[in-house]
């Protein structure tokens, strides 16, 4: 009856989560590219946390010198400098505690948001959930760079200002999300049986629809997590995200671009950390709807 | 047929609301920020006046529904013409770029999904699934830089920017130049356009593709166990004759809604990769546009990629009717 | 009825499948003997889970790769097992061809009942078909076989009347007892020899299914089709076939004649399966306590030691062979031995 294959675990022993968990831990582990994701988030993450610890020139996130303009990677510059002269594996390292967090914080905003709504749309249905599907809707219409780009530019691009416009593209996917959850979860006849005998509503929310709604929002989250670094990359490199001398990805990306084809490294190298960090998200989001047993939208 | 219609316009309409709202409700006034740090408050109060900014919102709403519906978006700050004649005249550019890319990502995506998914060659299938997560990793800038810059240098005559060969002038009847170069019977600039093509449009497509391929792979695999393909098996159909008449088409339906957002999507790609092929379409213009903060630009183009959207849609529920039976009968 | 064993159109020798599944290899039939004379209609009885479709796949060969076979599967004594992939598609639909067991999902619901049958009746002997080849030839090849007539006659023998109407619907649009008898005719039209239907009908209601039934004896009968029958009901197999295999847990647990084997079961499992049938004095239904075992860990001897209201000590270690009685029936169990 439940969804995902985590949840059928732990009612086949006895609703034991712990043993569920290890269940669950034990199939992810076998799926190879999970794991190597989950590495490679593990290893991002320490990097943000101990950014100013790790990078070697830790003040060239700010600081200029202009003697060592562009100079290409060598053993004292791992990825060159920059047009500034600033230290580029610093600078990305340093990128890395600003991309990381804000993609959190857009797609905590966008749940913030779309989340309620979608519940209450779900929950309540009729007009209520009319308008705001429709809202949804037509808020989708426009793709979220455009309506992005447009927001950013229109509030003046900054670092804050692009995260609250991805962030304010993207709730109505959050709240069609959570309203067909709930939809489908109405739907399930074994909610019409515990309501039979005698399950309050609250009872069955708790115990039933919420670990089945959540464990597919699980997987959503985490490939949310990579395209927000995205947006917020493809922002920076336009000129209309966080804006120089934030050592963005994207921003460091689209300074080096009128450095190209010679000075390729200034692109390049933030740009690679922005697939790593988008792949690890993709491919750890695989693994997590693969060992939970949910289909493929 | 008419209530969809309607329902187009209704869609679009709320946008419209929603778009002028977001642009005049916003902190931050346009006018300055259009003129930058160093215009006098004159300045800005005239620039106001004439962007009429400074009279209430209901009545700019007003003037802005009624020219739009004379065809008028209202003044851009960047071009001194009416925005609508600028989104017009580079739309052309855009739609030949997203259509090509789509085109290339959907029967790519299709062809190799369904491979994917029939093949009893594991191996391969999970080197695929691994590349299709890669190419949806991928920051289409990056893509788009690290193209440019190898092509330009292992083929420097290759053409790495605009749309067509600088010494190339077809007359412009479609403002598809692959269609206008056929038509003015211009092989040689018929390739140009090609040339400029393939690079923009690879890099567009990579992501659709990768994202297309992961679904209709899924779904072959789902189709594949289905009863009726052992049926059919089972009494003689050649296994040949099934995978493309019988289960491809059950495996695609389902991704027509997919494909559709892919392509609204595209066009949110453009903007980057226009921006860096300097290909001169809505993309690079909307990317121009927010840089210098043109208010009315920027309602334009988000309008105008709205009404892509409502499109794109349109014609995916259209195609699902002639694909599914049960769609198209049962509403009668 | 011929006799002899010259005459035996299908013969299984020692059949295994088994699969890899995550808890380890799922040992399902083990070992399976049964020949099948020309002409006979016989009938494989037994609950769900114990093996009697994947042993009719396997027949057909439309298994999935990750299920192994072991042994020997002789048909007008070819070994199919040993055969490629080319040379079992041939074989298929012209000479061996299957009914399925739910006709609302047996069919493409993306074509006409027309499409489908005309591509079965067309294309079923040309391996190496793409989109160009098809639209070239097909309207050639479909004048050529008149391939239009043979689908409405057919229909019509599966009395489908007027054929038109069903050929031009879509499956969504026919009844699900029309949809069987559009799979029935999708089995015969290839003029097979053999023909094995997997629990037909039994997604139907009472009365169409006997409709079902009636006529697939008629044909059966007609056509003089050899017909392995796969139910998990005793009465029907006793109905249509002349011999009964009663299956379980990936063994045949007997063989005998039809009216014998439902009249005086020998196996317990059968004597279990009788008292399960409904009967016209309402006298209750008693079923058979436990469950099909985990084929990954199956029991040591017999397979139906833990179900079985028999059972001795020896059944526990020792697994029955399928041996004769006196009467020429076959039975496998230590209560006989």
């Amino acid at each position: 009856m439940a969804k995902s294959r985590l949840i059928q675990e732990a009612r086949r022993k006895g609703d034991d989560w712990t043993e569920a968990m290890k269940y669950s831990l034990s199939l992810y582990r076998k799926d190879d590219l999970a794991v190597a994701g989950a590495v490679i988030l593990s290893c991002l993450f320490f990097i943000a946390i101990f950014a100013y610890q790790i990078a070697p020139y830790p003040q060239d996130a700010y600081v200029s010198h202009f003697q060592n303009r562009l100079l290409p990677p060598s053993q004292t510059h791992l990825f060159g400098t920059d047009e500034a002269g600033r230290d580029l594996l610093s600078r990305v390292i340093i990128g890395a505690r600003i991309s990381l967090p804000m993609a959190f914080v857009i797609v905590l905003t966008s749940m913030m948001f779309g989340m309620p709504l979608g519940l209450i749309a779900g929950m309540m249905s009729g007009k209520v959930e009319s308008v705001i599907m429709k809202l949804a809707d037509i808020w989708i219409a426009v793709p979220s760079l455009v309506f992005a780009l447009a927001v950013s530019a229109i509030l003046g691009p900054s670092l804050t200002n692009s995260v609250i416009a991805i962030a304010f593209s993207a709730w109505p996917w959050h709240a069609r999300f959570i309203r067909a959850e709930v939809w489908h979860i109405k739907q399930e006849t074994y909610m019409e049986a515990a309501e039979s005998i005698g399950a309050s509503k609250l009872y069955i929310a708790v115990k039933e629809a919420l670990p089945n709604a959540l464990t597919p929002y699980i997987v959503k989250i985490t490939t949310d997590l990579g395209y927000a670094i995205l947006l917020l990359a493809t922002l920076g490199f336009l000129g209309l995200g966080a804006q120089t001398p934030t050592p963005e990805w994207g921003t460091i990306a689209g300074e080096g671009r009128t450095f190209l084809p010679n000075s390729w490294w200034i692109s390049t190298m933030p740009g690679i950390f922005i697939f790593l960090s988008v792949f690890a998200f993709n491919v750890v989001g695989d693994g997590l709807r693969n060992v939970l047993g949910i289909e493929e939208i | 047929m008419v209530r969809k219609a309607l329902g187009i316009l209704l869609t679009l309409f709320a946008v419209s609301i929603i778009i002028f709202s977001l642009v005049r409700l916003i902190p931050g006034d346009p006018a300055a920020a259009a003129l930058g740090d160093q215009a006098s408050r004159e300045q800005i109060e005239q620039f106001r006046r004439e962007m009429g900014l400074d009279k209430p919102i209901p009545q700019q709403y007003l003037i802005f529904i009624s020219s739009l519906l004379r065809g008028k978006l209202g003044l851009s700050g960047i071009t001194f013409h009416d925005a609508m004649k600028d989104i017009l005249y580079y739309f052309p550019a855009t739609l030949e770029l997203t259509l090509v890319a789509m085109t290339l990502a959907f029967v790519l995506g299709v062809l190799i999904g369904v491979s994917a998914g029939l093949t009893e060659n594991k191996k391969l299938d999970g080197l695929l699934s691994f590349l299709s997560i890669g190419g949806l990793s991928l920051p289409t800038f990056l893509v788009a830089i690290t193209l440019q810059v190898i092509v330009g240098n292992l083929f420097p005559s290759f053409l790495i920017t605009g749309r067509i060969g600088s010494n190339f002038n077809i007359p412009r009847v479609t403002g598809l130049d692959l269609i206008d170069s056929l038509l003015a019977a211009n092989s040689a600039a018929f390739f140009s356009v090609l040339e400029c093509l393939i690079l923009p449009a690879s890099a567009l497509m990579l992501g659709p593709l990768a994202t297309i391929m992961r679904l209709v792979r899924a779904n072959t695999l789902r189709e594949k166990g289905k009863s009726y393909i052992a049926n059919l098996r089972a009494n003689g159909l050649p296994r040949s004759l099934l995978a493309w008449r019988y289960l491809l088409p059950n495996a695609v339906s389902p991704a027509l809604t997919l494909a559709g957002l892919q392509f609204a999507e595209l066009l949110g790609g453009s903007f980057v990769i226009e921006t860096i092929f300097v290909f001169p379409g809505v993309g690079w213009l909307g990317v121009q546009a927010m840089i210098a903060k043109d208010v009315n630009m920027i309602q334009g183009v988000a309008l105008m990629a709205a009404l892509y959207f409502v499109l794109t849609n349109t014609v995916v529920d259209f195609l699902h009717t002639r694909i599914d039976p049960r769609i198209r009968l049962k509403e009668q | 009825m011929q006799n002899g064993s010259n005459d035996a159109i299908l013969e299984i020798r020692n059949l295994h499948i088994y699969l890899n599944a995550y808890e380890g290899l799922a040992k399902i039939v083990d070992g399976v003997n049964c020949t099948v004379r020309k002409g006979e209609v016989v009938a494989i009885v037994g609950e769900s889970g114990c093996g009697k479709t994947l042993t009719a796949k396997a027949i057909m060969g439309i298994l999935p790769p990750q299920i192994k076979i072991e042994g020997s599967i002789r048909y007008k004594g070819m070994d199919l097992v040993a055969l490629t992939e080319k040379e079992r598609a041939k074989i298929r639909g012209s000479e061996i061809a299957m009914i399925p067991q739910d006709p609302m999902i047996s069919l493409d619901p993306l074509l006409t009942i027309e499409d489908q049958l005309t591509d079965l009746i067309c294309f079923k002997d040309m391996p190496q078909i793409n989109i160009f080849s098809y639209y070239a030839r097909r309207s050639r090849v479909e004048k050529q076989k008149g391939a239009r007539d043979i689908a409405a006659k057919i229909l019509e023998e599966v009395e489908l009347t007027p054929p038109d109407r069903v050929l031009r619907s879509y499956p969504f649009q026919i009844s699900g007892g029309m949809a069987q008898r559009v799979c029935i005719a999708m089995a015969l039209q290839g003029e097979p020899s053999l023909l094995i239907a997997d629990e037909p009908g039994t997604n139907l209601d009472v009365t169409t299914q006997k409709h079902m039934l009636d006529l697939l004896i008629a044909r059966i009968r007609a056509r003089h089709l050899t017909v392995i029958f796969i139910t998990h009901n005793l009465a029907v197999a006793r109905r249509i076939a002349q011999r009964i295999f009663v299956m379980y847990a990936g063994n045949i647990a007997e063989v005998s004649d039809a009216d014998k084997t439902f009249v005086d079961p020998l196996h317990p499992y059968t004597q279990g399966l009788k008292k399960a049938v409904p009967t016209l004095l309402g006298t209750p239904m008693i079923g058979i306590d436990g469950r099909v075992p985990a084929y990954t860990n199956p029991p040591h001897g017999c397979r139906f030691y833990p179900r079985c209201p028999q059972a001795m000590e020896v059944c526990k270690q020792k697994k029955p062979e399928l041996t004769k009685t006196k009467d020429g029936r076959m039975v496998a169990c230590h209560l006989y031995n």
